[in-house]
Protein backbone atom coordinates (compact mmCIF):
# COMPACT_ATOMS: atom_id res chain seq x y z
CA UNK A 1 0.00 0.00 0.00
CA UNK A 2 2.90 2.32 0.66
CA UNK A 3 4.15 1.83 -2.88
CA UNK A 4 0.65 2.38 -4.27
CA UNK A 5 0.41 5.57 -2.23
CA UNK A 6 3.73 6.79 -3.56
CA UNK A 7 2.70 6.08 -7.14
CA UNK A 8 -0.66 7.78 -6.61
CA UNK A 9 1.03 10.79 -5.03
CA UNK A 10 3.51 10.95 -7.90
CA UNK A 11 0.63 10.78 -10.38
CA UNK A 12 -1.26 13.47 -8.48
CA UNK A 13 1.85 15.66 -8.45
CA UNK A 14 2.31 15.28 -12.22
CA UNK A 15 -1.38 16.00 -12.85
CA UNK A 16 -1.14 19.13 -10.70
CA UNK A 17 1.99 20.20 -12.54
CA UNK A 18 0.50 19.66 -16.01
CA UNK A 19 -2.91 21.11 -15.10
CA UNK A 20 -1.40 24.11 -13.34
CA UNK A 21 0.90 24.93 -16.24
CA UNK A 22 -1.95 24.51 -18.73
CA UNK A 23 -4.15 26.81 -16.65
CA UNK A 24 -1.40 29.41 -16.42
CA UNK A 25 -0.70 29.32 -20.16
CA UNK A 26 -4.37 29.51 -21.12
CA UNK A 27 -4.97 32.33 -18.66
CA UNK A 28 -2.04 34.35 -19.99
CA UNK A 29 -3.20 33.77 -23.59
CA UNK A 30 -6.71 34.87 -22.68
CA UNK A 31 -5.42 37.92 -20.81
CA UNK A 32 -3.48 39.14 -23.86
CA UNK A 33 -6.40 38.44 -26.17
CA UNK A 34 -5.02 35.37 -27.98
CA UNK A 35 -7.22 32.39 -28.85
CA UNK A 36 -6.97 29.42 -26.46
CA UNK A 37 -4.20 26.87 -26.98
CA UNK A 38 -5.69 23.50 -25.97
CA UNK A 39 -8.83 24.16 -23.92
CA UNK A 40 -11.76 25.64 -25.80
CA UNK A 41 -13.75 27.43 -23.13
CA UNK A 42 -16.89 27.79 -25.25
CA UNK A 43 -17.31 24.01 -25.54
CA UNK A 44 -17.73 23.45 -21.80
CA UNK A 45 -18.91 26.86 -20.65
CA UNK A 46 -22.35 26.62 -22.28
CA UNK A 47 -23.22 23.17 -20.84
CA UNK A 48 -22.21 24.36 -17.37
CA UNK A 49 -24.51 27.35 -17.75
CA UNK A 50 -27.40 25.13 -18.84
CA UNK A 51 -27.04 22.22 -16.41
CA UNK A 52 -28.74 22.46 -13.02
CA UNK A 53 -28.00 20.69 -9.75
CA UNK A 54 -31.20 18.70 -10.20
CA UNK A 55 -30.22 17.19 -13.57
CA UNK A 56 -29.80 13.43 -13.07
CA UNK A 57 -26.19 13.40 -14.21
CA UNK A 58 -25.06 15.86 -11.52
CA UNK A 59 -26.11 13.89 -8.41
CA UNK A 60 -24.90 10.74 -10.16
CA UNK A 61 -21.40 12.12 -10.68
CA UNK A 62 -21.43 13.69 -7.21
CA UNK A 63 -22.30 10.41 -5.52
CA UNK A 64 -19.62 8.62 -7.54
CA UNK A 65 -17.11 11.20 -6.30
CA UNK A 66 -18.38 10.71 -2.74
CA UNK A 67 -17.97 6.94 -3.10
CA UNK A 68 -14.41 7.45 -4.34
CA UNK A 69 -13.70 9.66 -1.34
CA UNK A 70 -15.18 7.07 1.01
CA UNK A 71 -13.07 4.33 -0.56
CA UNK A 72 -9.96 6.49 -0.24
CA UNK A 73 -10.72 7.20 3.42
CA UNK A 74 -11.35 3.53 4.17
CA UNK A 75 -8.13 2.38 2.52
CA UNK A 76 -6.04 5.03 4.24
CA UNK A 77 -7.58 4.81 7.72
CA UNK A 78 -7.69 1.05 8.17
CA UNK A 79 -4.69 -0.32 10.09
CA UNK A 80 -1.76 -1.24 7.88
CA UNK A 81 0.60 -4.10 8.57
CA UNK A 82 3.93 -2.64 9.69
CA UNK A 83 6.73 -2.75 7.13
CA UNK A 84 9.42 -2.96 9.80
CA UNK A 85 9.43 -4.55 13.23
CA UNK A 86 11.90 -3.85 15.99
CA UNK A 87 14.22 -6.66 17.03
CA UNK A 88 16.24 -7.12 20.22
CA UNK A 89 19.39 -5.09 20.40
CA UNK A 90 22.60 -6.19 21.96
CA UNK A 91 23.32 -4.92 25.42
CA UNK A 92 25.79 -2.19 24.72
CA UNK A 93 26.32 1.52 24.79
CA UNK A 94 25.98 2.05 21.04
CA UNK A 95 22.91 3.99 19.96
CA UNK A 96 21.88 1.32 17.46
CA UNK A 97 18.25 0.75 16.47
CA UNK A 98 17.61 -2.63 14.92
CA UNK A 99 14.62 -3.58 12.84
CA UNK A 100 13.69 -6.27 10.38
CA UNK A 101 11.44 -6.41 7.35
CA UNK A 102 8.19 -8.11 8.40
CA UNK A 103 7.72 -9.98 5.14
CA UNK A 104 11.20 -11.46 5.28
CA UNK A 105 10.49 -12.83 8.76
CA UNK A 106 7.24 -14.38 7.54
CA UNK A 107 9.07 -16.01 4.64
CA UNK A 108 11.81 -17.37 6.90
CA UNK A 109 9.34 -18.82 9.38
CA UNK A 110 7.34 -20.48 6.59
CA UNK A 111 10.46 -22.02 5.06
CA UNK A 112 11.63 -23.32 8.45
CA UNK A 113 8.26 -24.84 9.34
CA UNK A 114 7.91 -26.43 5.91
CA UNK A 115 11.14 -28.29 6.63
CA UNK A 116 9.41 -30.19 9.46
CA UNK A 117 8.51 -33.72 8.38
CA UNK A 118 4.87 -34.02 7.36
CA UNK A 119 4.23 -30.28 7.31
CA UNK A 120 3.66 -28.29 4.12
CA UNK A 121 2.13 -25.11 2.70
CA UNK A 122 2.80 -23.01 5.78
CA UNK A 123 1.51 -19.49 5.89
CA UNK A 124 2.61 -16.98 8.49
CA UNK A 125 1.09 -13.68 9.53
CA UNK A 126 3.22 -11.37 11.63
CA UNK A 127 1.69 -8.29 13.19
CA UNK A 128 2.41 -6.07 16.12
CA UNK A 129 3.28 -2.57 17.12
CA UNK A 130 6.95 -2.61 16.31
CA UNK A 131 8.37 -4.33 19.41
CA UNK A 132 5.31 -6.41 20.39
CA UNK A 133 5.07 -9.24 17.91
CA UNK A 134 2.03 -11.38 17.24
CA UNK A 135 2.74 -14.33 15.00
CA UNK A 136 0.17 -16.70 13.57
CA UNK A 137 1.55 -19.76 11.80
CA UNK A 138 -0.79 -21.96 9.78
CA UNK A 139 0.90 -25.07 8.42
CA UNK A 140 -0.85 -27.93 6.73
CA UNK A 141 -0.13 -31.16 8.58
CA UNK A 142 -1.20 -33.52 11.34
CA UNK A 143 -2.20 -32.02 14.66
CA UNK A 144 0.50 -33.94 16.50
CA UNK A 145 3.14 -31.93 14.63
CA UNK A 146 2.14 -28.84 16.59
CA UNK A 147 4.80 -29.10 19.35
CA UNK A 148 7.50 -29.60 16.78
CA UNK A 149 6.25 -26.62 14.78
CA UNK A 150 6.24 -24.47 17.91
CA UNK A 151 9.76 -25.54 18.69
CA UNK A 152 10.97 -24.69 15.19
CA UNK A 153 9.25 -21.31 15.24
CA UNK A 154 10.71 -20.51 18.66
CA UNK A 155 14.15 -21.38 17.36
CA UNK A 156 13.66 -19.12 14.37
CA UNK A 157 12.43 -16.24 16.51
CA UNK A 158 15.46 -16.58 18.74
CA UNK A 159 17.76 -16.61 15.71
CA UNK A 160 16.06 -13.51 14.34
CA UNK A 161 16.39 -11.78 17.75
CA UNK A 162 12.66 -11.23 18.04
CA UNK A 163 11.65 -9.20 21.11
CA UNK A 164 10.41 -11.75 23.63
CA UNK A 165 7.81 -12.76 24.47
CA UNK A 166 6.17 -13.22 21.09
CA UNK A 167 2.48 -14.02 21.09
CA UNK A 168 2.58 -17.18 18.99
CA UNK A 169 -0.43 -19.00 17.64
CA UNK A 170 -0.06 -22.23 15.67
CA UNK A 171 -3.15 -23.14 13.72
CA UNK A 172 -2.74 -26.54 12.07
CA UNK A 173 -4.71 -27.12 8.89
CA UNK A 174 -5.73 -30.58 7.78
CA UNK A 175 -3.28 -32.27 5.45
CA UNK A 176 -4.46 -32.76 1.89
CA UNK A 177 -5.90 -36.14 1.13
CA UNK A 178 -3.87 -38.12 -1.33
CA UNK A 179 -6.08 -39.50 -4.08
CA UNK B 1 6.98 10.45 3.30
CA UNK B 2 4.64 7.49 3.75
CA UNK B 3 2.89 9.19 6.64
CA UNK B 4 2.66 12.43 4.67
CA UNK B 5 1.09 10.63 1.72
CA UNK B 6 -1.39 8.95 4.01
CA UNK B 7 -2.41 12.27 5.56
CA UNK B 8 -2.68 13.84 2.11
CA UNK B 9 -4.97 11.09 0.83
CA UNK B 10 -7.08 11.16 4.01
CA UNK B 11 -7.65 14.89 3.48
CA UNK B 12 -8.33 14.35 -0.22
CA UNK B 13 -10.76 11.52 0.54
CA UNK B 14 -12.61 13.62 3.13
CA UNK B 15 -12.90 16.55 0.71
CA UNK B 16 -14.20 14.30 -2.09
CA UNK B 17 -16.67 12.63 0.25
CA UNK B 18 -18.05 15.87 1.69
CA UNK B 19 -18.17 17.69 -1.65
CA UNK B 20 -19.77 14.73 -3.41
CA UNK B 21 -22.36 14.30 -0.68
CA UNK B 22 -23.15 18.02 -0.57
CA UNK B 23 -23.69 18.32 -4.33
CA UNK B 24 -25.53 14.99 -4.50
CA UNK B 25 -27.91 15.89 -1.66
CA UNK B 26 -28.46 19.36 -3.10
CA UNK B 27 -29.27 17.77 -6.45
CA UNK B 28 -31.89 15.57 -4.82
CA UNK B 29 -33.38 18.60 -3.08
CA UNK B 30 -32.48 17.37 0.38
CA UNK B 31 -30.75 20.59 1.40
CA UNK B 32 -33.50 23.19 1.91
CA UNK B 33 -31.16 26.16 1.51
CA UNK B 34 -30.12 25.14 -2.01
CA UNK B 35 -32.55 25.11 -4.92
CA UNK B 36 -32.04 22.05 -7.19
CA UNK B 37 -32.77 24.31 -10.14
CA UNK B 38 -29.58 26.27 -9.47
CA UNK B 39 -27.23 26.16 -12.44
CA UNK B 40 -23.75 24.79 -12.04
CA UNK B 41 -22.35 28.05 -13.39
CA UNK B 42 -24.84 30.76 -12.45
CA UNK B 43 -25.05 33.96 -14.47
CA UNK B 44 -23.89 35.98 -11.46
CA UNK B 45 -20.58 34.13 -11.41
CA UNK B 46 -20.08 34.63 -15.13
CA UNK B 47 -20.93 38.32 -14.84
CA UNK B 48 -18.58 38.74 -11.89
CA UNK B 49 -15.79 37.09 -13.92
CA UNK B 50 -16.36 39.51 -16.81
CA UNK B 51 -16.45 42.44 -14.39
CA UNK B 52 -12.97 41.59 -13.18
CA UNK B 53 -11.65 41.65 -16.74
CA UNK B 54 -7.93 40.96 -17.16
CA UNK B 55 -7.40 40.73 -13.41
CA UNK B 56 -9.42 37.48 -13.34
CA UNK B 57 -7.06 35.89 -15.87
CA UNK B 58 -4.01 37.09 -13.98
CA UNK B 59 -5.35 35.50 -10.78
CA UNK B 60 -6.10 32.30 -12.72
CA UNK B 61 -2.54 32.24 -14.07
CA UNK B 62 -1.15 32.74 -10.57
CA UNK B 63 -3.31 29.88 -9.27
CA UNK B 64 -2.04 27.72 -12.14
CA UNK B 65 1.59 28.47 -11.29
CA UNK B 66 0.89 27.73 -7.62
CA UNK B 67 -0.71 24.39 -8.48
CA UNK B 68 2.22 23.51 -10.73
CA UNK B 69 4.68 24.35 -7.94
CA UNK B 70 2.73 22.19 -5.48
CA UNK B 71 2.77 19.38 -8.05
CA UNK B 72 6.56 19.62 -8.38
CA UNK B 73 6.99 19.55 -4.59
CA UNK B 74 4.67 16.56 -4.25
CA UNK B 75 6.34 14.60 -7.04
CA UNK B 76 9.83 15.40 -5.78
CA UNK B 77 8.96 14.39 -2.23
CA UNK B 78 8.29 10.84 -3.43
CA UNK B 79 11.99 10.42 -4.22
CA UNK B 80 13.36 11.81 -0.95
CA UNK B 81 14.46 9.29 1.66
CA UNK B 82 13.56 11.45 4.67
CA UNK B 83 16.87 10.72 6.36
CA UNK B 84 18.37 14.12 5.84
CA UNK B 85 21.17 15.20 3.59
CA UNK B 86 24.17 12.94 3.07
CA UNK B 87 27.20 13.79 5.16
CA UNK B 88 29.66 16.20 3.52
CA UNK B 89 33.33 15.35 3.14
CA UNK B 90 35.46 15.19 6.26
CA UNK B 91 38.45 17.34 7.20
CA UNK B 92 41.18 15.81 9.37
CA UNK B 93 44.17 17.72 10.73
CA UNK B 94 47.71 16.47 11.22
CA UNK B 95 48.91 17.29 14.78
CA UNK B 96 52.53 17.57 13.59
CA UNK B 97 51.62 20.39 11.26
CA UNK B 98 48.83 22.11 13.14
CA UNK B 99 50.29 22.94 16.51
CA UNK B 100 50.92 19.58 18.12
CA UNK B 101 47.39 18.39 18.70
CA UNK B 102 44.84 16.82 16.43
CA UNK B 103 41.62 18.73 16.03
CA UNK B 104 38.44 16.69 15.92
CA UNK B 105 37.21 15.91 12.42
CA UNK B 106 34.88 18.43 10.93
CA UNK B 107 32.74 18.64 7.86
CA UNK B 108 34.09 20.30 4.78
CA UNK B 109 32.14 23.30 3.53
CA UNK B 110 30.49 22.85 0.18
CA UNK B 111 31.91 24.60 -2.82
CA UNK B 112 35.44 25.43 -4.00
CA UNK B 113 37.89 27.35 -1.89
CA UNK B 114 40.62 29.49 -3.31
CA UNK B 115 42.92 28.87 -0.34
CA UNK B 116 43.27 25.17 -1.10
CA UNK B 117 46.32 23.55 -2.60
CA UNK B 118 48.13 21.92 0.31
CA UNK B 119 45.50 19.28 1.05
CA UNK B 120 45.68 15.60 0.53
CA UNK B 121 42.50 13.87 -0.54
CA UNK B 122 41.50 10.42 0.61
CA UNK B 123 38.76 8.68 -1.20
CA UNK B 124 37.76 5.53 -2.95
CA UNK B 125 35.89 7.24 -5.72
CA UNK B 126 36.91 7.82 -9.30
CA UNK B 127 39.97 9.76 -10.28
CA UNK B 128 37.77 12.78 -10.75
CA UNK B 129 37.19 12.83 -7.00
CA UNK B 130 40.79 13.60 -6.24
CA UNK B 131 40.67 17.34 -6.69
CA UNK B 132 41.86 19.89 -4.16
CA UNK B 133 39.07 20.41 -1.68
CA UNK B 134 37.95 23.35 0.35
CA UNK B 135 40.29 22.67 3.26
CA UNK B 136 42.85 25.39 3.81
CA UNK B 137 46.39 25.28 5.13
CA UNK B 138 48.95 22.51 5.49
CA UNK B 139 48.46 19.24 7.31
CA UNK B 140 44.82 18.82 6.52
CA UNK B 141 43.33 15.77 4.90
CA UNK B 142 40.01 15.72 3.22
CA UNK B 143 38.17 12.41 3.32
CA UNK B 144 35.43 11.89 0.81
CA UNK B 145 32.13 10.91 2.42
CA UNK B 146 31.72 8.38 -0.38
CA UNK B 147 34.96 6.75 0.77
CA UNK B 148 33.65 6.49 4.32
CA UNK B 149 30.45 4.86 3.07
CA UNK B 150 32.42 2.49 0.87
CA UNK B 151 34.71 1.59 3.75
CA UNK B 152 31.95 0.74 6.19
CA UNK B 153 30.05 -1.16 3.49
CA UNK B 154 33.09 -3.28 2.69
CA UNK B 155 33.71 -3.96 6.36
CA UNK B 156 30.12 -5.07 6.95
CA UNK B 157 30.11 -7.18 3.80
CA UNK B 158 33.06 -9.19 5.16
CA UNK B 159 30.72 -11.06 7.47
CA UNK B 160 30.02 -14.40 5.80
CA UNK B 161 26.28 -14.17 6.41
CA UNK B 162 25.92 -10.68 4.97
CA UNK B 163 24.85 -10.92 1.37
CA UNK B 164 24.40 -7.27 0.48
CA UNK B 165 24.95 -3.97 2.29
CA UNK B 166 23.73 -0.48 1.68
CA UNK B 167 24.87 2.35 3.94
CA UNK B 168 23.93 6.01 4.10
CA UNK B 169 25.92 8.49 6.16
CA UNK B 170 23.92 11.55 7.15
CA UNK B 171 24.36 14.51 9.47
CA UNK B 172 27.78 16.09 9.85
CA UNK B 173 31.06 15.42 11.64
CA UNK B 174 29.64 16.59 14.96
CA UNK B 175 26.47 14.57 14.64
CA UNK B 176 27.08 11.66 12.27
CA UNK B 177 24.20 9.28 11.63
CA UNK B 178 24.50 5.88 10.02
CA UNK B 179 21.69 4.12 8.19
CA UNK B 180 22.43 0.59 7.08
CA UNK B 181 20.41 -2.06 5.30
CA UNK B 182 21.77 -5.57 5.60
CA UNK B 183 20.56 -8.42 3.45
CA UNK B 184 21.42 -11.63 5.23
CA UNK B 185 21.89 -15.11 3.85
CA UNK B 186 19.73 -18.05 4.80
CA UNK B 187 20.24 -19.24 8.36
CA UNK B 188 21.99 -16.09 9.54
CA UNK B 189 22.16 -15.69 13.30
CA UNK B 190 21.05 -12.10 13.86
CA UNK B 191 22.60 -11.63 17.35
CA UNK B 192 25.92 -12.74 15.87
CA UNK B 193 25.55 -10.23 13.05
CA UNK B 194 24.65 -7.57 15.62
CA UNK B 195 27.90 -8.25 17.46
CA UNK B 196 29.81 -7.96 14.20
CA UNK B 197 28.10 -4.65 13.36
CA UNK B 198 29.09 -3.28 16.78
CA UNK B 199 32.70 -4.23 16.13
CA UNK B 200 32.52 -2.68 12.69
CA UNK B 201 31.15 0.57 14.13
CA UNK B 202 33.94 0.60 16.68
CA UNK B 203 36.47 0.22 13.87
CA UNK B 204 34.76 3.01 11.96
CA UNK B 205 34.98 5.32 14.98
CA UNK B 206 38.62 4.37 15.59
CA UNK B 207 39.58 5.02 11.97
CA UNK B 208 37.67 8.20 11.26
CA UNK B 209 37.24 9.78 14.69
CA UNK B 210 33.50 9.90 14.03
CA UNK B 211 31.27 8.53 16.78
CA UNK B 212 27.81 8.02 15.27
CA UNK B 213 25.10 9.53 17.44
CA UNK B 214 22.39 7.48 15.80
CA UNK B 215 22.63 4.17 13.98
CA UNK B 216 19.64 2.62 12.28
CA UNK B 217 20.11 -0.89 10.96
CA UNK B 218 17.40 -2.64 8.96
CA UNK B 219 17.77 -6.36 8.37
CA UNK B 220 16.31 -8.31 5.51
CA UNK B 221 16.33 -12.07 5.80
CA UNK B 222 16.65 -13.99 2.57
CA UNK B 223 16.68 -17.65 1.65
CA UNK B 224 19.68 -17.14 -0.61
CA UNK B 225 22.84 -18.68 0.73
CA UNK B 226 25.28 -18.91 -2.16
CA UNK B 227 28.72 -17.75 -1.15
CA UNK B 228 30.71 -15.16 -2.98
CA UNK B 229 33.69 -16.26 -5.00
CA UNK B 230 36.61 -13.87 -5.02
Amino acid sequence: MRLVNRLLALLLGLVLLAGGLLLAVEAVLAAVGHPPWLVRFDTWLAPLQRTTLGDPIVPGIALAVAALGLLLLFVQLRPWAPRLLVIRRRSGAEPVHWSVYRRSVEREVCAAVDAVAGVTETTARLRGKRSRWRLTVSPRGRADSRPQVREVVAGQLDRIAAPLPVKLRVSMRRPRRVA
Amino acid sequence: MDRGNRILFVILGAVLLLAGLAVGLAGFGLIPAVDPATRLLPDQVRDRWHDWGTLAWIVAAAVGVLLAALGVLLARAQFVSGRGRPMPDLLLTDPALTGGHAAPPRSAAAGPDSAGGADSVAGAGSAGDAEPGPAAGPGRTRVRAAALVHGIERDLARHPKVRRVSVLLAGDAADPRVYARLELRAGADVPHVQAYVSESLARFTETTGLAPTDVDVVVQLTDRDQLRVR
